[in-house]
């Protein structure tokens, strides 16, 4: 069962924080096709994932979209997030906090390297709480984006809102 | 009084016997002698080899499963080691993303120095699903021929 008590004890090993977040619950399997940079922009079938030539292997990699969209630069900095983000609408705002008529996506890290996104839900019963691929693992739902801070994704570092409709 | 220690009964230990194989022009025979050491050979290296490629990729899978970073997901110690077994894991690497399609295809790509062409991007299942396919017809033409 995807939301059994073995998978869930898998995910608060690595974030510890969760055992306390109520809404936190699995969503999705362990999909190897969509990482959490490509889930928070809405897209399940390619994992985007920027790399500066130098760093590239010398194939390429089955599956993997190297080249952000809207050519934006070859890193993970949180000017080039925000750049490619602002491309989709979004702009920066202080809070996650849920307002009606915005979607709002949430980036972890630092300056130097945005480590992980998540993105708020915004219609149906869970709205208003966040969605989370983790890595190349489980895509989760949570009321608190800061429960998925620690070793792995650093802590939130910001917010953006898009309007919706 | 005299302290005595009692000895334990003798046991028969069984000898390990090499036997060679007389054949009836006289001479000593050794082939099915060394065919038989050779497949031990060949079943030992296979059971390790299994057994090197699984503890890398759960090692792997372990240190790497919320990681978000293609970089960081195949600068892995335990990847490269996969990578560096080189044609041997190809087997073991396809029969593993035939039951669980995943992103352990990426060794193929470094290993092979091949990645699946198609006309429209695949997502990583479809592309694991294509390198079985093309294994499995592979494998079939060699038993043919």
């Amino acid at each position: 069962m995807l939301n059994s008590d073995e998978n869930r004890n898998k995910i608060i090993k690595s974030f510890p924080k969760l055992v306390g977040d109520k809404d936190f619950k699995i969503v999705g399997d362990q999909s190897p096709n969509y990482n959490c940079f490509a889930w928070a922009a809405n897209h399940k079938d390619t994992i985007w994932q920027p790399m500066r030539i130098g760093l590239r292997p010398l194939h390429r990699l089955d599956g993997v979209s190297f080249d952000w969209p809207f050519d934006a630069a070859e890193d993970t900095k949180l000017s080039t997030m925000i750049m490619i983000f602002s491309k989709l609408g979004y702009k920066e705002c202080s809070d996650g906090e849920y307002e009606e008529g915005f979607r709002k996506v949430v980036l972890y890290g630092t300056e130097e390297e945005v480590t992980h996104a998540g993105r708020q839900l915004v219609n149906g019963k869970e709205k208003g709480k966040w969605t989370s691929k983790l890595g190349l693992s489980f895509e989760i739902i949570h009321g608190d984006p800061t429960t998925i801070e620690g070793k792995d994704y650093g802590l939130v570092i910001s917010y953006l809102r898009m309007p919706f409709p | 009084m005299p302290f005595f220690i009692q000895s334990p009964p003798p046991v028969e230990i069984p000898r390990t016997t090499l036997e060679y194989v007389q054949s009836e022009s006289g001479t000593l025979d050794v082939a099915p002698v060394l065919k038989n050491l050779r497949l031990d050979e060949d079943f030992f290296e296979s059971v390790y080899l299994k057994d090197k490629f699984f503890n890398l990729y759960q090692a792997w899978e372990s240190n790497t499963q919320f990681q978000s970073s293609i970089f960081k997901i195949i600068e892995d110690v335990n990847f490269k080691r996969i990578v560096e077994m080189g044609d041997k894991a190809i087997p073991l690497i396809i029969e593993e993303i035939d039951k669980n399609p995943s992103t352990l295809v990426w060794a193929l790509n470094f290993i092979t120095n091949t990645t699946i062409s198609s006309s429209h991007r695949l997502t990583v299942t479809e592309a694991c699903r294509r390198w079985v396919k093309l294994w499995k017809e592979r494998t079939s033409v060699r038993h043919i021929s």
